[in-house]
C-alpha cells in the first residue's frame, strides 16, 4: 500500500517505450501495462515484498535494456504473466478483480510485445530447425525402404535427448563423432541383410517344435514343474513327478523321452531367473518372413486329475535374439503377443513375423503365477507333481514355416540391384576385381536342428555395362533414399565416386556397395530437409508419414506428392484416413504416447515385491498396450477430449479386469469393454500405465502425480521446486501418510503458491496404489492390519498389511472441491476445452519439432476451434493440425 | 612457449610396412609413418585417471565418517578400505551445484550439467573426454568408457555436444580390443577399412557442405555439427591407422568370461576392473571411466528405513567397497618406475545421490584414491551448503598435467587437497 | 547282398577270386549278450533300431535272456577299408553303429558263458515312478557292471531283479551302484 511509489514503474516503462524498446515503432501512447501493475500487482510484487520472486520493478525496468526480450528466460517470465493474468490466476482472488478493459489492454500490450520480439528474433530463422532423424525414426525408415519390418538397428545408436517432452526438435537431436561411426556401422548391418547371396531363394523348412528337447525345458519336466502329456492324457511312457522324481536327465534323453512330435508339453512354472524355455531346437539361418503357428490350451491340474482350467490363460511367445551360441539363458527377446490358452480345447494361433538370423521363439506362462514345485536340493520333497494342485498352460507344438519369399530377389536387394543377374565367382581368387566377402553359413546356436545348405557357392551380381548400370541403380535408388527428387549434380557425385571405386579395383557388387553406405550416411537421408518457408508436396509427404507413421512416405504419397496434388485439403485428408487406418500408425501411437504419456518410462521401477506380489511382467505389457488401445478408440471412433479423464468403457483383458475389479472379462485380448456407471476406470487419468508411471515402486505421492495431471493432461505444468528444499523419506514401515507428509505445502504460504495445484489432483490419485489398483487403506510391511486377499491369485503369498486410511478429499484452488476420484473426474471432465487445447498443443509440439510460440497461439487456437465445431473429437483434431499453417510451414 | 614432445617410438620402415600390409595397398601414406608429434601438456610421467560412479547410491550412514581433518576415525565402509587409508582422501558436503532429478543425475556425475531431469536438458562433456582431449593421443585408445549393466548403455562419458558414448559393457571383448593381435591380413584389411572409411567421411562430408548453401544461418549451425562430426571420426580413424602398425602389448593373463546375470554386478565390476589395471599398466589407455549399475537392487534402496532391508542393502555396498579395495590394492602392487601405478592414478569413486532412498542429489559420497596427492584425511564441507563437487575435478585436470582452470560450474580448485 | 557285376570286377575278381569269393559270400555269425533290455517293452526298441541298420541283421532273439545272434558280412561294415581279423574290433564297429543308431540305448558284449544255473539271482527293491526312461536309468546303473550278466526292472513291483555271476560281483556292488543315482532314496530292502 505504497501511495507514493508509483512512479518506479511508469517512470521505467515510459523510457523503455521511449527507446522505442518495447514496440517496433517508438511508442506514440503510453502503454496500458504500467497503470494496470500499478494498480493490482506493485504491492506483492515490488523490490520489497518480492511474492513469488518476483519483482515486477527490477523485470520492467529491465526492459529499457536493449535485447533484455531476447534472454529465453526473461521471454519466459514475460509469457507466464500474460498467461496468469489471462486466466484470471492473478491478481488472487481475495483482492479486487481489475476492470476487464483495463485486464484486456494491458494482456493485448504485452502479447503485441511479446510477438513483436519473436518476429524480430525469427528474422533469420525459422521456427522448426533442421533435424535430424529419432531412432525410433530412422528404424523405421530403413524398414520400410529396404521391406525388412524386423532388422533392429535402434540399439546400435546412441539414445536421443528430449526436448519440451519430445524427441522430435532440433535441440534433442545432438551429433558426435559416435552417432557418424554407429551410422556407418548400421548401414554395413543393413546392405548385410539387403544384398542377396544367391540366385534361388534359401530353401524354405517347416519344422514342428516341442518346448521339450530344449535343456532347461527337460529339466523341469525332471523336476516337475512341466510334465508331458498325449492325446490330452498323461504320457504313458513318461508320467509326471510324483512320489519319486525322475532320475537320470541323460538317460531319459536318450531314451527319446523328450522326442515325439505327439507329446504335449504342460507347463507349471512362470519364467524366473533359471527358467526360460525356447524352442532352440530352432535358430533361423536367413532373415525373412517366417510363418508361425502354435496351439495352446490349459488345464486345471488335481494331483493326477485333468480338469476345465478356470478361465482361458495366456501363453507368450517373444523372439529371442542369441547373443553367443545359445548358452544359458536371460538372452535378449521381445515379446511378440499373449495368446489365448483355452480351457481343455487347444487353440491354434497363426501369424507371420520377421526373423533376423540366430534367433528363435520363447516361451512363458504368462497368466500363472511364480511357482516353483521342485526346487534342487529338495529331493525329499514328496508328491511333486501329483501332490499339486493348480493351473497349467500346454503347448502342443510350435510350427515354423521358413523363410517365406514371395519374389526372389527379395524386395530389399531388389531396391539395391534390380534387374540383374548374379554369377558364380570363386572366393578364394586373388585377382581380378575385389569380390565381396562371403562367409560360410553355419549353424552355431547348441542345440538348433536346422541346418543350411552344406554346399554354399558364391554369387555376385553381374553387370555388363557396369556405369550405364550404376546410373540407373543410383537414378532409382536415391529419391527413394532421400524422400525427395534428386538434383543431376548430386546424383553425378555419387556416380564420380562409384567410378573411382571401380577404378580402385573393386568388383561392381563392393563399388556399388560404397555408394549406398555413403547415402546412407549422408545428411540428406539422416536428415529432414525442409524449404525454409511453406513446405513443399515432398517435405509436405514426409511430416505427414513421419506424424503418422514415424516413418518415409510409401509410394502412393510420394506419387501424390509428385503430382502437385497433395496439398489440396480433400486429398489430404483422404491420405491422412488411409494412414490412420494403416497398422503402421500403431508406431505413431506407441511414439506419441511413449513421450507425452511418458509410457517408455513404463519400466523404470519394480514394485516391491512384498508389497505388490500380485504384479508381473504380463500385467505391465496389458497396461500398455490398454494406453495404446484406447488411444486408438477415441482416433477410432473420433471421440471427445473429456474421454482423457473420464470415460463409460476401457480397454481391458482379463489381467487388466481383475486389477480393476471388473467382472466379465477373459483372456489376454485386449477389447472394448462397457463399465458400470459410477466406474471410475477408463480414461488415462486413471489407467494402470499411468498410476505406475508416477510411482516410484514402493510408494506413491500426489505431487509426481498431481505434476503429470497438470503437465500432461491439463496443460499446466508446474514450475520446479525452488533449491534447497530437503527431499521428502517415504516411510513404508506404515507409520505416517504422504499426507501427513507433505503437510507443509498446505501450511507454509511459499510452498502453497505452487502446491494449491499440484497436490489435489496427486491427493485424489492417492486412492491408487504403485500398480494402479484401488485401496483405501496404504499397504505396508510392518503396522498395520492382515490384507485380505481380494482377488490376488491363490497361488501368490500375501504379506503385506494394511495401514493407514486413504484421504482422497482436496480443493482445488479456485475452490472447487471434490471428495474422491469420481468427484475429481467430473471436475476436470466439465472443461474439455482445456483438454482438448493441450492436447492440440502437444500434437503440434510433436507434428512440428518445435515449440509453439507465442504468435502461434491465434493459429493454434483456430485449430482447437475448428475441432470443436466439428465435434470436438480427436480424429478431428489430428486432421486439424494437419491442416493448419502450424503445420505446413517451417 | 611449449616444448614438442617428439615421439621416441620407432618409425616404420617402408620395407617392413608394404610386407606387412600386403602389396595392394596404394602407398601415399608416407605421413602415418613420420613420427607422432604430441602436446607437452602430457608431461613425460604418465597420470592417469579412473572414474567409478555406484550409480544407485551408497548408503550415507555407513559411509561418511564423523570426525573430520586426518585421523578420523573409518565409518564402517571405510574399514573396507583400511590397508589404504593414508592413499585416499573422503569428501562430505559436496555435490555439484543445480543437479537434481534424482536418478537423473547418474548421468551428470562427471559433467556436472545442471537440472538432468527437466524437459530439453542437454548434456555437455565430461571430465574425462575433456582429458582425452588433451592427453589421450599418447596412448592406443585415447580413453575407455566401460559399464556393468544389461540394460542399454549408461555411461559416465559425454562428448562435447553431450552425446553419451556407448560403454564396452564386455570384459571380454575389451581384453580381446587391447590384447589381442590381429593378424597381417586382419590388420591389412583394418586399414584399408579405415582409408575407406575416411574417403567416404570425406564424400559425405561435402554432401553436407552442398547442403548447407541452401539453409538459413542457424540451420546451417545445426548440419555444421553434422560436418564437424563427420571430420572429428575422420581424424580419430586417421589416428587408428597408425596404431594398426603397432603390435599391442602382451599380458600375463587370460581372456576372461563375461558374466550375463545382472546381479553379479560385484563380481563383474571385479573382473572389469582386472583388466582395467591391465590397461593402465601396459599405458594402453590413461583415462577410464566405469558406471556400475546396479539397478536390480533399485528396490531395496527404497529400504524406507527398514531394518532388515537395510542390512541386505549394506550387504551388497560392503561389496562393492571389498572390490575396490581389491583394485587399490592391485593398483599399489604394481610398480612403475620410482613410483607404484596407485601414486599415478587417481581413482575417483562416488554416487550421484546423496541418498538413494530419498533420492536427495547433495551430499554426495565421494572419494579419491592415488595419483599423487597428500591423502589420509576427510575433508569435511558444509552439510547445509554443499561445497562445489566440480572443484575436485579442476584438481584432477591439473594433475594430469592439463592448464585448465575451471570445469562446469566449478569455483577454483578442492580446497584443502594438496599434492603430495 | 550282391554286388551288380561289371567288366572291371570281373577283371579283378579273376586275380583276387579266392579272397574276392571268401568276402562276399561270408555271412558271419555273433552270439552275444545285449545291454539295453530293461524291460519287456524294450524289444520294440530293439526291433526298431535293428530296422535302422540293414548291414546287422538279428537271428534268433531271446529277448528274456538278452541274448541275439547277430548275422553281417563284415565287408559291409568296413566300406573302403580292410576287415580286421580281431573280433573285438568287429564287435566294437557292431557296437559303433548300434550306440548311433539307438542313442546309445543299446549295446552288444561277448556272453560270460556262464550255466544258466550258475548265475545268482538278486532282487533290490527300488522306489520309482512307472516311467520308461526312469527304468533303463536304474537299468543302465547296474548293467555296465562287470559280472552283471543281465538285469530288469519292474516299476509297479518296484523291483530290479538282477543275473549275476557271484564269483565277480555281488547284491551289494549293485546296491552301492544304485545309491550313487542322483535323487535315489532306496526303500528299506
Amino acid at each position: 500500500m505504497n501511495f507514493a511509489r508509483p512512479s518506479v514503474l511508469l517512470v521505467a516503462l515510459f523510457s523503455a517505450a521511449r527507446h522505442g524498446l518495447l514496440c517496433a515503432d517508438p511508442v506514440p501512447n503510453p502503454s496500458p501495462l504500467a497503470p494496470f501493475l500499478e494498480a493490482h500487482c506493485a504491492d506483492c510484487h515490488d523490490a520489497d515484498s518480492k511474492k513469488g520472486g518476483l519483482d515486477l520493478g527490477a523485470l520492467t525496468a529491465n526492459l529499457s535494456k536493449p535485447d533484455s526480450l531476447s534472454d529465453p528466460e526473461t521471454f519466459a517470465l514475460w509469457v507466464r504473466l500474460h498467461d496468469r493474468i489471462e486466466s484470471g490466476e492473478m491478481p488472487p482472488a481475495k483482492k479486487p478483480r481489475p476492470a476487464p478493459t483495463d485486464r484486456e489492454k494491458a494482456l493485448q500490450w504485452i502479447a503485441q510485445t511479446l510477438e513483436t520480439q519473436e518476429l524480430q528474433q525469427s528474422r533469420d530463422h525459422v521456427r522448426t530447425g533442421v533435424r535430424r532423424l529419432t531412432r525410433a525414426e530412422y528404424e523405421n525408415t530403413v524398414r520400410d525402404l529396404f521391406s525388412m519390418p524386423g532388422i533392429l538397428v535402434q540399439n546400435l545408436l546412441p539414445a536421443d535427448g528430449s526436448a519440451l517432452g519430445f524427441d522430435k526438435n532440433t535441440d534433442a537431436l545432438d551429433l558426435s563423432h559416435v552417432n557418424i561411426a554407429k551410422y556407418v556401422e548400421a548401414a554395413e548391418k543393413i546392405l548385410d541383410l539387403a544384398i542377396a547371396t544367391r540366385p534361388t531363394p534359401p530353401p524354405s523348412s517347416k519344422i514342428r517344435l516341442t518346448l521339450a528337447g530344449n535343456y532347461q525345458t527337460n529339466l523341469t519336466l525332471m523336476g516337475g514343474d512341466a510334465m508331458l502329456l498325449k492325446d490330452g492324457k498323461l504320457h504313458p511312457d513318461t508320467p509326471p513327478a510324483g512320489a519319486h522324481a525322475h532320475i537320470d536327465q541323460g538317460a531319459h534323453e536318450r531314451m527319446g523321452a523328450f522326442e515325439g512330435e505327439d507329446s504335449s508339453t504342460a507347463v507349471f512354472r512362470h519364467e524366473d531367473e533359471s527358467f526360460n524355455p525356447y524352442y532352440q531346437r530352432f535358430a533361423s539361418l536367413y532373415p525373412g518372413m517366417y510363418k508361425v503357428r502354435a496351439s495352446f490350451w490349459s488345464l486345471q491340474w488335481e494331483k493326477g486329475s485333468i480338469l476345465p482350467s478356470r478361465t482361458t490363460e495366456a501363453a507368450r511367445l517373444s523372439i529371442v535374439h542369441f547373443n553367443e551360441n545359445g548358452r544359458g539363458g536371460g538372452h535378449p527377446s521381445t515379446v511378440l503377443g499373449y495368446f489365448d490358452a483355452p480351457s481343455l480345447k487347444p487353440a491354434e494361433h497363426a501369424f507371420e513375423t520377421w526373423l533376423n538370423p540366430r534367433e528363435t521363439f520363447g516361451f512363458n506362462t504368462a497368466s500363472l503365477a511364480h511357482v516353483v514345485l521342485y526346487r534342487v536340493g529338495t529331493w525329499g520333497q514328496l508328491n511333486r507333481t501329483m501332490g499339486y494342485t493348480g493351473p497349467c498352460i500346454v503347448n502342443d507344438w510350435l510350427e515354423v514355416e521358413g523363410p517365406v519369399h514371395d519374389i526372389w530377389p527379395p524386395r530389399s536387394h531388389r531396391l539395391l540391384f534390380p534387374d540383374l543377374p548374379m554369377e558364380e565367382f570363386s572366393p578364394k581368387r586373388k585377382d581380378g576385381p575385389r569380390m565381396p566377402a562371403r562367409p560360410v553359413l553355419k549353424q552355431d546356436i547348441l542345440g538348433a536342428r536346422n541346418r543350411p545348405d552344406p554346399v554354399q557357392p558364391a554369387f555376385t551380381v553381374k553387370s555388363d555395362q557396369p556405369e550405364a548400370d550404376a546410373e540407373r541403380l543410383l537414378a532409382a535408388f536415391l529419391p527413394r533414399a532421400f524422400r525427395r527428387p534428386v538434383p543431376d549434380e548430386i546424383r553425378a557425385a555419387y556416380l564420380e565416386q562409384f567410378r573411382q571405386r571401380l577404378a580402385a579395383g573393386d568388383g561392381f557388387e563392393l563399388a556399388m556397395r560404397w555408394v549406398y553406405r555413403a547415402a546412407l550416411c549422408s545428411p540428406d537421408f539422416l536428415y529432414h530437409v525442409e524449404p525454409a518457408t511453406t513446405l513443399d508436396p515432398h517435405a509436405l509427404a514426409s511430416r505427414v508419414s513421419y506424424l503418422l507413421w514415424n516413418s518415409q512416405p510409401d509410394d502412393t504419397l510420394t506419387k501424390l506428392a509428385a503430382s502437385g496434388t497433395l496439398s489440396q485439403p480433400n486429398t489430404l485428408a483422404r491420405e491422412v484416413q488411409r494412414l490412420l487406418e494403416d497398422r503402421r500408425s500403431d508406431r505413431f501411437i506407441e511414439d506419441f504416447l511413449g513421450q507425452w504419456l511418458k509410457l517408455r518410462s513404463i519400466a523404470a521401477n519394480d514394485p516391491d515385491k512384498k508389497l505388490y506380489p500380485e504384479f508381473s511382467a504380463y500385467l505391465q505389457d496389458s497396461m500398455v498396450n490398454e494406453t495404446r488401445a484406447f488411444f486408438r478408440e477415441l482416433l477410432t471412433k473420433n471421440l471427445g477430449a473429456a474421454h482423457l479423464v473420464k470415460s463409460d468403457f476401457a480397454m481391458l483383458n482379463e489381467r487388466l479386469a481383475q486389477l480393476y475389479n471388473i467382472p466379465g472379462v477373459t483372456g489376454p485380448a485386449i477389447r472394448r469393454v462397457q463399465l458400470p456407471p459410477d466406474c471410475p476406470r477408463g480414461p488415462f487419468l486413471t489407467q494402470a500405465a499411468l498410476l505406475k508411471i508416477t510411482a516410484n515402486g514402493t510408494t506413491t505421492s500426489p505431487v509426481p502425480r498431481g505434476a503429470f495431471v497438470m503437465g500432461r493432461l491439463l496443460g499446466r505444468p508446474p514450475q520446479p521446486p525452488p533449491p534447497n528444499i530437503p527431499a521428502v523419506e517415504p516411510d513404508v514401515r506404515g507409520a505416517t501418510t504422504i499426507r501427513e507428509l507433505l503437510e507443509r505445502h498446505r501450511s507454509n504460504a511459499s510452498c502453497s503458491a505452487c502446491h494449491a495445484y499440484i497436490d489435489p489432483p496427486g491427493l485424489a490419485l492417492e486412492a491408487f496404489d504403485v500398480i494402479g489398483g484401488m485401496r483405501t487403506r496404504y499397504r505396508s510391511l510392518d503396522q498395520g492390519d492382515p490384507a485380505p486377499r481380494g482377488n490376488i491369485d491363490s497361488k501368490i503369498s500375501v504379506q503385506f498389511l494394511l495401514g493407514p486410511s486413504v484421504d482422497t478429499t482436496g480443493e482445488f484452488a479456485d475452490a472447487r472441491r471434490f471428495s474422491n476420484i469420481a468427484e475429481l473426474q467430473n471436475l476436470l471432465a466439465a472443461d474439455p476445452h482445456r483438454l482438448l487445447s493441450n492436447l492440440a498443443r502437444q500434437l503440434t509440439i510433436y507434428a512440428t519439432g518445435r515449440d509453439v510460440a507465442f504468435r502461434d497461439r491465434a493459429a493454434l487456437a483456430q485449430v482447437v476451434a475448428r475441432t470443436e465445431a466439428q465435434g470436438g473429437g480427436l480424429r478431428t483434431l489430428l486432421h486439424e493440425v494437419i491442416r493448419s499453417p502450424l503445420f505446413q510451414t517451417r | 612457449m611449449d616444448t614438442l614432445h617428439i615421439s621416441t617410438r620407432q618409425p616404420l620402415d617402408r620395407r617392413s610396412f608394404l610386407k606387412g600390409a600386403g602389396a595392394m595397398l596404394a602407398l601415399p601414406f608416407l605421413e602415418t609413418m613420420l613420427p607422432r608429434l604430441a602436446q607437452a601438456a602430457a608431461p613425460a610421467v604418465p597420470r592417469r585417471m579412473v572414474a567409478i560412479e555406484a550409480n544407485m547410491g551408497i548408503m550415507p550412514q555407513f559411509f561418511f565418517p564423523e570426525a573430520p581433518g586426518r585421523g578420523y576415525a573409518l565409518s564402517p565402509y571405510l574399514e573396507k578400505l583400511a590397508a589404504h587409508r593414508d592413499h585416499f582422501t573422503v569428501f562430505s558436503g559436496t555435490s555439484h551445484p543445480g543437479v537434481t532429478g534424482a536418478h537423473a543425475a547418474e548421468k551428470c556425475f562427471l559433467t556436472a550439467t545442471p537440472h538432468p531431469e527437466r524437459g530439453g536438458f542437454r548434456n555437455t562433456v565430461s571430465i574425462d573426454q575433456v582429458a582425452a582431449e588433451q592427453i589421450g593421443s599418447e596412448t592406443r585408445f585415447p580413453s575407455l568408457s566401460l559399464a556393468v549393466s544389461n540394460e542399454g548403455g549408461p555411461t559416465l562419458s559425454y562428448t562435447r555436444s553431450g552425446a553419451p558414448i556407448p560403454p564396452d559393457k564386455s570384459p571380454r571383448q575389451l581384453f580381446k580390443k587391447l590384447f589381442m593381435q590381429g593378424t597381417p591380413e586382419e590388420v591389412a584389411a583394418s586399414v584399408e577399412a579405415l582409408r575407406q572409411g575416411r574417403s567416404m567421411l570425406d564424400f559425405v562430408g561435402d554432401q553436407a557442405r552442398r547442403l548447407n548453401r541452401s539453409l538459413t544461418k542457424d540451420d546451417q549451425q545445426r548440419v555444421d555439427r553434422y560436418f564437424t562430426s563427420v571430420r572429428e571420426l575422420e581424424r580419430r580413424l586417421h589416428g587408428s591407422e597408425a596404431w594398426e602398425f603397432k603390435p599391442k602389448p602382451k599380458v600375463d593373463a587370460k581372456q576372461p568370461e563375461d558374466i550375463d546375470d545382472a546381479r553379479e554386478f560385484v563380481r563383474r565390476a571385479e573382473i572389469t576392473l582386472d583388466v582395467v589395471k591391465l590397461a593402465l599398466e601396459t599405458d594402453s589407455t590413461r583415462v577410464v571411466t566405469l558406471f556400475v549399475d546396479t539397478t536390480v537392487i533399485h528396490n531395496i534402496t527404497h529400504h524406507g528405513n527398514r531394518p532388515e532391508v537395510v542390512a541386505e542393502l549394506r550387504g551388497h555396498e560392503e561389496r562393492q567397497l571389498d572390490t575396490l579395495a581389491k583394485f587399490l590394492a592391485a593398483l599399489a602392487a604394481t610398480p612403475e618406475g620410482p613410483a607404484s601405478l596407485l601414486d599415478r592414478t587417481m581413482v575417483l569413486y562416488g554416487a550421484p545421490m546423496g541418498s538413494a532412498n530419498s533420492h536427495s542429489n547433495v551430499n554426495l559420497p565421494v572419494l579419491l584414491a592415488g595419483g599423487g596427492f597428500r591423502h589420509g584425511q576427510h575433508l569435511a564441507f558444509d552439510t547445509k551448503n554443499n561445497y562445489p563437487l566440480p572443484n575436485l575435478f579442476v584438481s584432477m585436470l591439473q594433475r594430469l598435467g592439463i592448464e585448465a582452470d575451471h570445469f562446469a560450474s566449478s569455483t577454483g580448485t578442492m580446497r584443502g587437497l594438496e599434492l603430495a | 547282398m550282391n554286388h551288380a557285376p561289371s567288366p572291371l570286377r570281373a577283371a579283378a575278381a579273376a586275380l583276387l577270386l579266392p579272397l574276392l569269393c571268401a568276402a562276399t559270400a561270408r555271412a558271419d555269425k555273433m552270439d552275444l549278450r545285449v545291454i539295453g533290455f530293461s524291460a519287456p517293452e524294450r524289444e520294440k526298441d530293439f526291433a526298431l533300431t535293428m530296422e535302422k541298420m540293414p548291414d546287422l541283421r538279428a537271428i534268433a532273439l531271446d529277448a528274456e535272456h538278452a541274448r541275439v545272434t547277430l548275422e553281417f558280412n563284415p565287408a559291409d561294415l568296413f566300406p573302403k577299408v580292410k576287415v580286421p581279423s580281431d573280433p573285438a574290433a568287429i564287435l566294437k564297429r557292431i557296437n559303433d553303429l548300434t550306440g548311433a543308431a539307438s542313442l546309445r540305448t543299446f549295446q552288444f558284449a561277448t556272453p560270460s558263458g556262464l550255466a544258466e544255473d550258475t548265475l545268482a539271482k538278486v532282487e533290490i527293491k527300488v522306489g520309482l515312478l512307472d516311467c520308461k526312461s526312469c527304468r533303463y536309468a536304474f537299468y543302465s546303473a547296474v548293467a555296465g557292471i562287470d559280472g552283471v550278466e543281465r538285469a530288469t526292472v519292474h516299476s509297479t513291483a518296484g523291483v530290479l531283479t538282477a543275473w549275476i555271476d557271484p564269483q565277480k560281483t555281488s547284491k551289494d556292488a549293485l546296491f552301492q551302484a544304485l545309491k550313487k543315482l542322483k535323487g535315489v532314496e532306496l526303500p528299506p530292502q
